[in-house]
């Protein structure tokens, strides 16, 4: 049995083998490590408990239902009325619709990738986090919704000139396919059912397990996605390396389609710009986002949501950790980007730094900088901020609005920065190596309409609705992974101290 | 022959392994029992038979049909609709290395979802379950013929098991 040096509560704390820990003790008792710091819940009523919760809901979860329905209809009503008034002949007009749906998926996709990382490493603390992130994938259904429109805003690589030639844009696919729709769709339709995929994996034992207290619609659900579990040796076996192999196909998907995402509608809609470091630069930043999106959620469901008593700090601590490597991987590639066309200075490089970050833009990216990195990062960086919980969270806040202004900032005015015409973001063939002078100067910024911003809104809105209606289906805790994480930690004495012990079987 | 589903329920793991050994040593097949659990108990924590399984070759084969389908596809596009950008090639290995990840990703992605269906069912030969394993218990399910019911029945009672329900198939 190996033990992890974790400090716990002190003499004299209640926490037993099974025992929940039991606030209000006296800190000092437990050295700088409160008391819930570990909450290791009672196996036999973990799920009669979270079921009970699930079923009564709170306060929260309605108001988190009426604000996302209320900001998603108001998205629809924006997304309607814009497409009425400019339809979708000009796509200079949907570069803020563009960055909503880029928000959406961002989230949507990557929360789901820190369930499959965290069970690879078979961390401990992962165990109260991993069903919020892959009810995200329930989110991620929009996606598909949401691309759509974007996909028909998004100009075609080949057209014909009036006098028959035909001109061409730069993009990944360049001569194989005039339209790179289909591959694009069926990139995010294959992404989408694995990530669904993941959680019905994950949720059948708990859906099994649960079914018999449920009624009506969830019964029914349970009954048919988990009628066949009864939790035997090879069901489990096919559930861990299903979950394994899904988990591994699932992370090369999901950095795949964010390449072709930044590719085709940010870099390729610049005229000129042809940066290496931008895709992994987005997978970052999704990676941070989503790994914010769960602690926020997790924490709300903790304070607010009833969850307290199975839900510790620890979580918050160890991924907070990770949250704080990814701030600082951000910020590298950022600087990366700067660092490499600041250097070169070719005319086509300056124009573009000048266009996304010191001049167009340079409002809204020094408030994504500060939001993505200088707030989060004084806050990440403090051990007390992380070890209480609430740092990572509070984090995350402004991690998510700064994540909604580099989608603004990199998709918006992506959309709007060239004409879908010749010298515009077409050339004929014969020039394909001249260099586009068309950001010589560099347009100024495009600010959204009254229809944009409901669309930005509404993209918050769709995340908000559709979380809260997960959450209403499945259990907002993996149970089983709980009981299992239960039956492999307990409290014991080392010398004077009380201190976590986790068996590690593999 | 008539089967029945026996099922005895219990309180921890250890008198659930005694049974199993019991159950071994008085020539029930290790075919014939199974151990239902609320959670993945490690490797041989019961002293049973090992399991295995061949999830990963449904994988191999999605996404090498993938590629193929996706080679067929992207590489007789540009051959019935060329497109000449000189000095680029009308078949391009790096645009068409993009297409074949996504249909090698998305045809593994299919197979093992399929894979793990198919796996997942038909596991049980007479399924019977009870509630109580959600909360604990651990169940010991033993498929046996009328006559070795009786026998089976007593060594689950003799282990230890707070229950002892049957299923006729």
């Amino acid at each position: 049995m190996a033990s992890e040096a974790h400090a716990q509560p002190g003499p004299g704390h209640d926490h037993d083998a099974h025992g929940v820990a039991s606030p209000g003790h006296d800190s000092h008792e437990h050295g700088h490590f409160g008391p819930e710091m570990w909450v290791i819940p009672e196996r036999s009523e973990l799920v009669s408990g979270v079921v009970q919760r699930q079923q009564e809901g709170s306060s929260l979860l309605r108001w988190v239902f009426i604000v996302g329905g209320i900001l998603t209809i108001l998205g629809i009503v924006g997304f309607v009325l814009k497409l009425v008034t400019v339809g979708f002949s000009d796509h200079n007009d949907w570069g803020f619709y563009v960055a909503a749906f880029a928000f959406v998926f961002t989230l949507s996709a990557s929360a789901p990738l820190a369930a499959c990382a965290f069970r690879f490493t078979k961390s401990h603390w992962r165990r109260p986090l991993t069903r919020i992130a892959e009810v995200f994938s329930v989110v991620s259904i929009v996606n598909i919704l949401l691309f759509i429109p974007a996909l028909i805003a998004l100009p075609e690589i080949g057209v014909m000139t009036e006098s028959g030639e035909e001109m061409v844009r730069r993009s990944i696919w360049f001569q194989e396919l005039s339209n790179p729709s289909g591959w694009l769709m069926a990139s995010m339709i294959g992404l989408v059912f694995c990530s669904l995929s993941i959680l019905w994996l994950s949720a059948m034992p708990d859906m099994a397990q649960s079914r018999s207290m449920m009624t009506g619609f969830r019964a029914s659900l349970y009954a048919r996605l988990a009628g066949g579990w009864y939790g035997t040796k090879r069901q489990w076996q096919i559930q861990k390396g299903g979950l394994a192999i899904l988990g591994g196909l699932y992370f090369m998907l999901v950095v795949f389609v964010q390449f072709l995402i930044v590719s085709d509608f940010a870099m390729a809609m610049i005229p000129g710009w042809k940066d290496s470091i931008l895709p992994p630069f987005y997978t970052v930043i999704s990676f941070q986002g989503g790994l914010a999106a769960i602690l926020l959620t997790a924490y709300a469901l903790r304070r607010w949501g009833g969850y307290r008593e199975y839900m510790g700090q620890a979580p918050f601590w160890a991924a907070s950790k990770v949250l704080l490597g990814l701030t600082l991987l951000h910020t590298y590639h950022l600087f990366a980007f700067f660092i490499t066309y600041w250097y070169g200075r070719l005319e086509v490089e300056q124009a573009i730094l000048n266009y996304l970050m010191f001049k167009s833009y340079i409002g809204i990216f020094w408030a994504q900088l500060f939001f993505t990195f200088f707030i989060p990062f004084p806050i990440l960086v403090s051990n007390h901020a992380r070890r209480e919980g609430w740092g990572a969270p509070l984090a995350a806040v402004f991690i998510l609005i700064g994540l909604m202004l580099f989608h603004i900032r990199i998709f918006a005015a992506a959309f709007a920065a060239a004409p879908a015409d010749l010298h515009g973001l077409y050339y004929l063939p014969s020039d394909a190596f001249s260099f586009p002078a068309l950001l010589l100067p560099p347009p100024g910024a495009t600010f959204p309409d009254l229809w944009d911003i409901f669309m930005l809104l509404g993209g918050v809105g769709i995340v908000l609705f559709l979380l809260r209606v997960a959450l209403m289906v499945l259990p907002p805790l993996c149970l089983w992974e709980m009981k299992e994480g239960s039956m492999y930690q307990r409290v014991d004495t080392l010398i004077r101290g009380r201190y976590l012990v986790l068996a590690k079987p593999e | 022959m008539a089967t029945q589903a026996i099922l005895g329920l219990f309180e921890d793991a250890s008198s659930a392994a005694d049974a199993g050994d019991a159950l071994k040593a008085s020539g029930v097949a290790e075919s014939d029992y199974q151990f239902l659990t609320d959670i993945p108990y490690p490797e041989g924590a019961f002293g049973e038979r090992m399991e295995r399984h061949s999830l990963f070759i449904w994988t191999l084969i999605g996404g090498a049909l993938g590629i193929v389908l996706s080679l067929i596809v992207a590489g007789m596009t540009p051959l019935a609709v060329p497109m000449t950008i000189e000095p680029k090639p009308i078949l391009a290995m790096p645009p068409l290395a993009v297409i074949c990840f996504a249909g090698a990703m998305l045809g593994a992605i299919l197979f093992t979802v399929i894979g793990i269906a198919l796996s997942l069912r038909g596991n049980l030969a007479s399924p019977h379950s009870d509630d109580r394993i959600a909360i604990g218990l651990i169940g010991l399910l033993v498929n046996a013929g009328a006559a070795q019911a009786p026998q089976v029945t007593e060594i689950l009672n003799d282990a230890g098991a707070v229950d002892v329900t049957t299923n006729r198939a």
